[in-house]
């Protein structure tokens, strides 16, 4: 998974950037087996790890025995939706020619939907992080202690989930844009070119920062986990280099955003 | 030196408050030693709880500055003023600093905490004495001497998103047993400890780690648990 998903990363955020990558270039990708293999093997990968993620980080509040056969349901039936949505794009994917309209393209309200998602999207976290560094600043101007901030160990497990639920949101909508590629290539053109709006620009640079992150924290945990005694008290050490490496691989990224934009 | 203690009486007040009482501070003085100069000299009515004084009861464990903490160990020298003091966390408050511990001791005596291994209605009649390998020891001894304070309870987030969660001093109690050569293979204790409150409910977060007071790794523990430190 870690290959699949830092893999598509690589290619997408620091060969091109996603703004350039029309129905055209998915169509040229999509034309030999092999990437469509790749595309499918992510998305399977990263469907059911996030799916069973996000299932999980809900099961911890939801508590009573018929709100978890809800939830059970949901999750369930969220992945197959999202799955059948993807496979069905993959495997029609290579009849797309980009720019042309095709059998979906009279419903323009879907990109419209899309977009108006992530920019609502975009303004929300906006304004969290916003409230996040008011607070932060009143603290420490009135001196209160951090609370379990004050714990290392806490910053690595609240990033890591913000990043798994923030990156599992973007896979869905994402599984819906790509699945207008053999439907209606020209408004998938229309929604990727609304993804170079300046306003969403640190949303780009969040996401790949966030795929950074959770996956190489989440080799860290299994590192330390397999490791056990020999690595018994690393936690904040091997949490520090997780950092850095995060940091020192996003900045080519940010690098190649700001001089791809037109 | 400037204290500022979290007060809350839940039979009058609506909710917690933080009051600043400033301490004349002499060398070598606890931040226990802190709350009692208050209690002698500035505020009667201010409630913590205290046994040993010496670190060994955990009677005391609170939060300083953020961080778990046994006030009878914590000099002063050690921490940064303004000293601030809260009950642990995760745990309902009676008074002031002294939190109901009824939830910690619930979840810790569903792992089966008790040592079994000499009781004859569980291990049938002795046969003959138990053979101990030393190495078998060597972890199970650093881990065994958990003194129940609740600070790794307080620190840990996990308890406090999910209610379920047994916690790292009930589980780390489970991975003394169950490491145990003498101890019978219990069924509750394993039920306990894969169930949905047990090990596998742990996200690695390490605040445990850092927050014992003597020293223990009870995120270890649940890791040889889930590694399978039960099956024999
Ligand atoms: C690139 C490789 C990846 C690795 C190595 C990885 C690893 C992990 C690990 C070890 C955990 C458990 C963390 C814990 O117990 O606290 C986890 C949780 C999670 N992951 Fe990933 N992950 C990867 C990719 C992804 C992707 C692409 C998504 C989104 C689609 C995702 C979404 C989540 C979610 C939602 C959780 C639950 C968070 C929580 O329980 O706090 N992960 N991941």
């Amino acid at each position: 998974m870690v290959v699949f998903v830092l893999g598509h990363l690589f290619i997408m955020h620091y060969q091109h950037v996603p703004a350039s990558t029309g129905a055209a270039f998915v169509g040229r990708r999509w034309a030999g087996a092999a990437w469509r293999a790749f595309d499918w093997v992510l998305l399977a990968l990263a469907l059911s790890h996030g799916v069973a993620g996000a299932h999980a980080v809900l099961r911890e509040r939801v508590r009573g025995p018929r709100a978890r056969t809800v939830l059970d349901g949901a999750a369930v039936a969220g992945a197959t939706i999202f799955a059948a949505l993807g496979t069905l794009a993959v495997a029609a994917g290579s009849r797309a020619a980009g720019g042309s309209p095709g059998p979906l393209s009279v419903h323009a309200w879907i990109p419209a939907a899309l977009l108006g998602g992530l920019l609502a999207l975009a303004t929300l976290t906006y304004l969290a992080l916003l409230g996040v560094a008011a607070a932060a600043a009143a603290y420490v101007l009135r001196r209160f202690p951090a609370g379990r901030w004050s714990y290392p160990g806490q910053w690595a497990f609240a990033l890591n989930r913000i990043a798994g639920l923030g990156v599992l949101g973007f896979l869905l909508l994402h599984v819906a844009d790509v699945a207008m590629v053999p439907f209606a290539p020209d408004l998938y053109d229309r929604t990727v070119a609304g993804y170079a709006l300046p306003y969403l620009a640190p949303m780009e640079i969040l996401l790949v920062t966030a795929v950074v992150y959770h996956a190489l924290n989440g080799l860290r945990l299994m590192a330390l986990e397999a490791l056990d005694r020999r690595a018994a008290r690393a936690h904040v050490l091997s949490f520090a280099v997780v950092v850095v490496v995060t940091a020192l691989l996003v900045i080519p990224s940010v690098v190649v955003l700001l001089q791809g934009r037109p | 030196m400037i204290f500022r203690v979290k007060r809350f009486d839940p039979t009058c007040d609506r909710r917690p408050s933080w009051r600043a009482y400033t301490v004349d501070v002499r060398p070598k003085m606890s931040v226990l030693d802190g709350l009692f100069w208050i209690l002698e000299h500035a505020d009667s009515t201010l409630s913590f709880r205290y046994s040993c004084r010496a670190g060994m009861c955990g009677s005391c464990a609170m939060v300083v500055n953020g961080r778990e903490a046994l006030a009878c160990r914590l000099r002063l020298a050690h921490v940064a003023a303004p000293v601030h003091v809260e009950p642990l966390r995760s745990l309902p408050v009676i008074k002031d600093l002294v939190v109901d511990m009824t939830p910690f001791f619930e979840k810790y005596r569903a792992v089966d905490p008790f040592y079994r291994a000499e009781d004859p209605a569980v291990t049938g009649p002795a046969a003959a004495p138990a053979v101990v390998r030393p190495e078998s020891r060597e972890l199970v001894d650093l881990q065994l001497g958990c003194i129940s304070c609740g600070a790794c309870y307080s620190a840990c987030p996990v308890v406090a998103l999910n209610p379920e969660f047994l916690g790292p001093a009930a589980l780390n109690r489970a991975y003394v047993l169950s490491a145990d050569e003498r101890e019978p293979a219990a069924g509750d204790r394993a039920a306990a400890i894969l169930g949905d409150g047990g090990v596998h409910a742990c996200h690695a977060v390490g605040n445990c780690v850092a927050a014992c007071p003597v020293g223990i790794n009870p995120l270890l523990s649940i890791q040889l648990l889930r590694k399978g430190a039960t099956d024999r």
